[in-house]
């Protein structure tokens, strides 16, 4: 690492003297070369402290005129000066500019050119003639202000090489641009601000570093801690500066400055998690780009009681979409645009707004309601705004005001939208239609739902938020009204988005409706089962009935054969029911070969579960319901290894009817699959000796696994027959709380190699079949260990050891159909 | 209902039938020859497939046509395979009997298409135009099928009353409703369907139209301005048309009508090949 870059804030203490050493060797200023500068790590290391001073005369004056500077989208682009309040072109200007212009005192400066030779022009505000024209020393620029003739500015460059690495700053005369001073660091310095007739910027995200704007000298440094800095706001005459939040930096006249307030406002809901401020180390893009587009506006006012927003409101924009809260995150208005907001600025009670379609719109910062507008010449790729009060200029007024329109309505407008980039905003405005008090937002979400282009984030959204949504279920209700009819053009209702905030609002009249869907052909498939358990939730008898005539009507119909979920949930409400009926139904259905393959395989485990008490009334029983057989999702590991336990007598008789097998054999091992309903299939046994493979066959087709609700399950299982030479366990230890890689160094240290094969070698089950020593140790039959089933799915049993059972390539290659076994060599 | 299905499940432990795959031909045969005789419930009351069909098959109406039709109508209570069901609703087709009315109901709205179609189309047999309103709901339906195959119902039925539905249909690309509208709608509709003649396919078109000349009940100003209507449009197809109907002129005729046709058929143009070398000169 270079002696020139710097570490991390942590590590500045410690650095400080050497730094300061290395100071004159990291950073050269043009004007005066021996001046001590800034260098890393010890920013503030010999500077004097950044104390308050008085407010300077100039810092006052007269309103600045109301300006909005745009570079027009498009090749060659323009920069374009517009007078708010006389409504005149002060400038239009042709040329490709990089970044977005920034509007100082008395001149527009922006940057032009190619990238390797970026330059900064700017030109007279009053007149619109050019002023200057120079080379900018780094590949980006960042910004500029202006104090009194000084035109001040940061640019940087990031590179992997340190000597390329850094930022200068440079001030030049705001009428000819020559050069006044300079300063050159190698790291990152923040755009610039201004704080009476000093400039402000942060050094590397960590302190606050002031320059007397005139003369060029260090006039203070802050070392703020060890909390990043990403932007620097000091339009109020006061210092703030944060990251995601905001800080009031309270100076003082003798000692270094203190931290006074602080504002934490709830971004968390808003896309992308903006800051209060966008970071002053971005260079802004004069062309498209999300710099303005996506943000938060507000004015930051530092105030006795504490750092507070101006009118107690924020506003956000995404792209087109503009939303107002108060300081408390609670949504107030929202807008939206038909282009996007390529600048949005807070000001005295009104939010102003720049549109890409060229438009100055002129919103009450209070309902958002549109107070005036002005119309700009050409689309607008990005915009400065120098505004100096609310005051709506003559031009912007408007003949006729807008109709009103209330929050819900606007949030359906911009949840309805369908601009693709737009959905985490129509995901903002979906949240907080459901927090909407009224109960007509449900249909608003409805509607929003039901649109063939709404994406499925979206639509999932509504589900979930109208399933937990207590307002509005009789509009949930009334949905159900509608079916699909080809003539009107009208859709099938969204039952996924309706019917759980009707179970959950406990409609019981809508019942017949929920049948009537049940029935109609045009229920998604998938919603038939969500459909089945609002009926037996909300129906009663009447429900059970209707379930029952579906159950009967499609158990052997091909049209739910692709998924049979819903008729096996229809299966599981009608066994558990409270009527005999309909448990008839459900045993009729399981003796009827025609029966879905799918939906018989599960009416298995099912009905083998312990029967419903017979019901001794049927209100009484409504009330209790049976208790319902649990089939788990899965099986695992343990389930498979405890129903071999269980067979293990059965599995031992084959063993013992052969002598010489049993003898010989150490291991036997099974591959197999077992269905939904607990039996097993495509059993294939190692070593395949015709007597034993039939014998365990046999056993095994009558072995009943638990049975379980998804998939197949793919298994196999070592039948260990040498008990005595299981692994020995390694006794608990008291380092067994020990770290792992203590624990592993005293088991090496203190275990002896264990008789297996080497960890290399090849042991998959697939095609190891069993060992067969050459030297049987025994001749008697030993009883048979469970060991550990190996399978595709997740265990969640505990891990048992392996039997040392070292498992060899089988002397007999397996049978052909065994197409996943590789050739074995010969 | 729902006991019927409890019923013949239950019942098969006690009647089981061979099965096709381990009985020979002749075993087959032999135990079909001793189920003949047995009356048609009793003869539903199996889980062989083959054996419902060939059943089912051999309905037709006679004597015990709404016996049978009932018996139809608990086998499809019951739910039956694809097969089964839709040979069960031929056979309700081909009984038309109205006792299997309500269960034709029900599978109006069943999820396959086919056997929506086979619904529709068994209460279309009935003939009974109390159940117009019914089948008109078919152009109402998801599947393209099911909306045409209800259309042509309609247009055979001649339920008036489904006219302005047709209409609709036939405005979002029901084809069908064009031939059927021909068949039922009176002179509004014909005004009605004559604003789409340039919009939908002239073959559609004339099918329609086909249907409108050839009926007495119409008025001959409706029909002439359907002929008027149709030289403006001119080309091929429509001097084929009105040739045809020149030629062999539909019974009811009027001298009036007969001659507008034959008029217009002569004044109508083919097409000139005008992309020909020399054509035009």
């Amino acid at each position: 690492m270079s002696a020139c870059t710097r570490g991390g804030p942590v590590a500045r203490q410690l650095l400080t003297w050497v730094l300061s050493t290395l100071a004159a060797a990291c950073a050269g200023s043009v004007q005066e070369p021996t001046t001590r500068v800034i260098v890393a790590g010890s920013v503030c290391s010999d500077q004097p402290p950044l104390l308050r001073r008085e407010p300077t005369p100039s810092a006052a004056g007269k309103p600045a005129t109301r300006l909005v500077a745009y570079v027009t989208d498009g090749r060659p682009s323009a920069l374009v000066v517009y007078d708010l309040d006389s409504g005149r072109e002060r400038l239009r200007v042709a040329g490709m500019f990089r970044n977005r212009p920034e509007l100082l005192d008395d001149v527009v400066v922006a940057v032009v050119g190619p990238d390797a030779a970026p330059e900064l022009v700017g030109y007279d505000l009053e007149t619109g003639e050019p002023r200057f024209r120079r080379p900018v020393e780094r590949a980006s620029w960042l910004g500029a202000v202006q104090v009194g003739d000084r035109v001040i500015y940061v640019s940087t460059s990031l590179s992997f090489r340190p000597s390329e690495r850094g930022s200068t700053l440079t001030a030049i005369d705001a009428r000819d641009g020559s050069s006044a001073w300079q300063h050159e660091v190698p790291y990152a310095l923040s755009r610039p601000s201004t704080l009476g007739d000093r400039v402000l910027v942060v050094s590397d995200h960590a302190d606050v570093w002031a320059l007397d704007a005139n003369s060029g000298k260090s006039a203070g440094c802050a070392p703020l801690g060890t909390e990043s800095i990403d932007w620097l706001d000091t339009r109020s005459g006061e210092l703030l500066l944060g990251a995601s939040d905001a800080r009031h930096i309270v100076l003082t006249d003798k000692t270094q400055p203190r931290d006074g307030s602080r504002l934490h406002l709830p971004f968390e809901p808003l896309p992308g998690q903006p800051s209060i401020r966008p970071s002053g180390y971005d260079a802004v893009p004069a062309t498209r780009s999300a710099y303005g587009r996506v943000g938060v506006s507000t004015q930051l006012k530092p105030d006795p009681a504490g750092l507070q927003v101006a009118e107690q409101r924020y506003v956000y924009a995404f792209y087109r979409q503009l939303f107002a809260f108060q300081a408390d995150g609670a949504l107030v208005w929202a807008r939206l645009f038909d282009t996007d907001a390529v600048r949005v600025e807070s000001v005295d009670g009104a939010v102003v707004v720049v549109t890409e379609a060229g438009q100055v719109q002129w919103l009450d910062a209070h309902d958002g309601h549109l107070l005036g507008q002005q119309a700009l010449i050409g689309h607008v790729a990005s915009a400065a705004l120098r505004l100096s009060s609310a005051q709506l200029p003559d031009g912007a007024k408007l003949a006729t005001p807008p109709p009103e329109r209330s929050l819900r309505d606007a949030l359906r407008q911009l949840a309805i939208d369908t601009d693709s980039r737009l959905l985490p905003g129509r995901q903002l405005a979906v949240q907080a239609l459901a927090a909407s008090s009224e109960p007509e937002a449900s249909r608003d979400l409805l509607d929003v739902y039901v649109q063939r282009a709404a994406p499925s984030e979206l639509k999932s959204r509504i589900a979930r938020v109208l399933a937990e949504r207590s307002i509005g279920s009789e509009l949930l209700l009334s949905a159900l009204d509608t079916q699909y009819d080809f003539l009107s053009g009208s859709p099938a209702p969204p039952l996924a988005a309706i019917v759980p905030g009707l179970v959950r609002g406990r409609q019981t009249q809508a019942v017949p409706k929920l049948i009537t869907h049940l029935f109609d052909p045009n229920t998604e498939r998938a919603d038939l089962r969500r459909l089945a358990l609002a009926i037996a939730t909300l129906g009663g008898p009447t429900g059970l009935e209707a379930l029952g005539r579906f159950f009967v009507m499609y158990h052997a119909d091909s049209s739910l054969g692709p998924d049979s979920s819903a008729l096996i949930e229809i299966a599981r409400i009608l066994w558990t029911g409270a009527s005999t009926h309909e448990v008839k139904l459900v045993e009729a259905a399981a003796q009827d070969p025609a029966t879905l393959a799918e939906l018989r395989l599960a009416l298995v485990p099912l009905m083998a579960a312990p029967e419903p008490e017979a019901p001794v009334a049927p209100a009484v029983n409504a009330k209790v319901a049976p208790p319902k057989p649990v089939v788990p999702e899965l099986l695992n590991d343990a389930d498979i290894a405890r129903t071999f336990t269980a067979h293990a007598a059965e599995l031992r008789d084959c063993l013992g009817s052969d002598v010489a097998t049993a003898a010989t054999l150490r291991a036997v091992r099974f591959s197999f699959v077992i269905e939904r309903s607990g039996t097993l299939s495509q059993l294939q046994i190692w070593p395949k000796r015709a007597a034993l493979t039939q014998c365990l066959a046999a056993k095994l087709a009558e072995v009943r696994f638990p049975a379980f609700s998804r998939g197949r399950r793919m298994a196999s299982y070592t039948l260990a027959l040498r008990p005595e030479a299981t692994t020995a366990e390694v006794p608990a230890r008291p380092t067994d709380n020990a770290p792992f890689w203590q624990r592993a160094q005293l088991r090496g240290a203190t275990l002896a190699l264990p008789d297996q094969p080497p960890w290399w070698r090849d042991q998959n089950p697939l095609f190891v079949a069993v060992d067969e020593p050459t030297k049987p140790e025994s001749t008697k039959p030993v009883e048979p260990q469970p060991a550990e089933p190996k399978s595709d799915a997740p265990s969640s049993a505990p891990p048992t050891r392996h039997a040392p059972t070292a498992p060899e390539p089988p002397t007999e290659a397996p049978s052909g159909d065994t197409w996943w076994v590789p050739a074995q060599p010969r | 209902m729902l006991l019927s299905f409890g019923m013949t499940l239950a019942s098969v432990a006690v009647v089981v039938p061979p099965s096709m795959a381990s009985a020979t031909e002749t075993d087959w045969f032999a135990s079909h020859a001793s189920t003949l005789n047995q009356p048609l419930a009793k003869r539903l009351q199996t889980h062989d497939q083959t054996e419902l069909i060939m059943v089912l098959d051999e309905l037709s109406p006679g004597a015990d046509t709404d016996r049978n039709a009932r018996a139809v109508s608990d086998l499809l209570r019951s739910g039956q395979t694809d097969v089964v069901t839709d040979h069960a609703l031929d056979a309700l087709a081909r009984l038309r009997s109205r006792e299997g009315r309500d269960v034709l109901m029900g599978f109006l709205h069943h999820r396959r298409v086919e056997a929506r179609m086979r619904a529709y189309s068994a209460l279309a047999e009935l003939k009974d135009s109390r159940d117009a309103s019914v089948i008109a709901l078919g152009l109402r339906d998801s599947a393209p099928q099911v909306r045409s195959d209800a259309a042509r119902r309609l247009g055979e039925l001649r339920a008036r009353s489904a006219a302005p539905d047709l209409q609709r249909a036939l405005e979002l690309g029901v084809n069908e409703a064009s031939a059927a509208l021909g068949k039922l709608g009176d002179a509004a509709a014909l005004e009605r369907f004559t604003t789409q003649l340039g919009k939908l396919p002239l073959p559609v078109m004339l099918e329609g139209y086909a249907n409108f000349l050839e009926r007495p009940d119409l008025p001959d100003a409706s029909k002439l301005a359907v002929i008027a209507a149709l030289e403006e449009v001119s080309g091929s197809l429509v001097k084929d048309f009105l040739q045809a109907r020149s030629a062999r002129p539909a019974p009811n005729t009027s001298p009036q009508v007969q001659q507008a046709i034959t008029n217009s058929a002569s004044r109508v143009l083919r097409p000139s090949t005008t992309n020909q070398p020399g054509a035009g000169r």
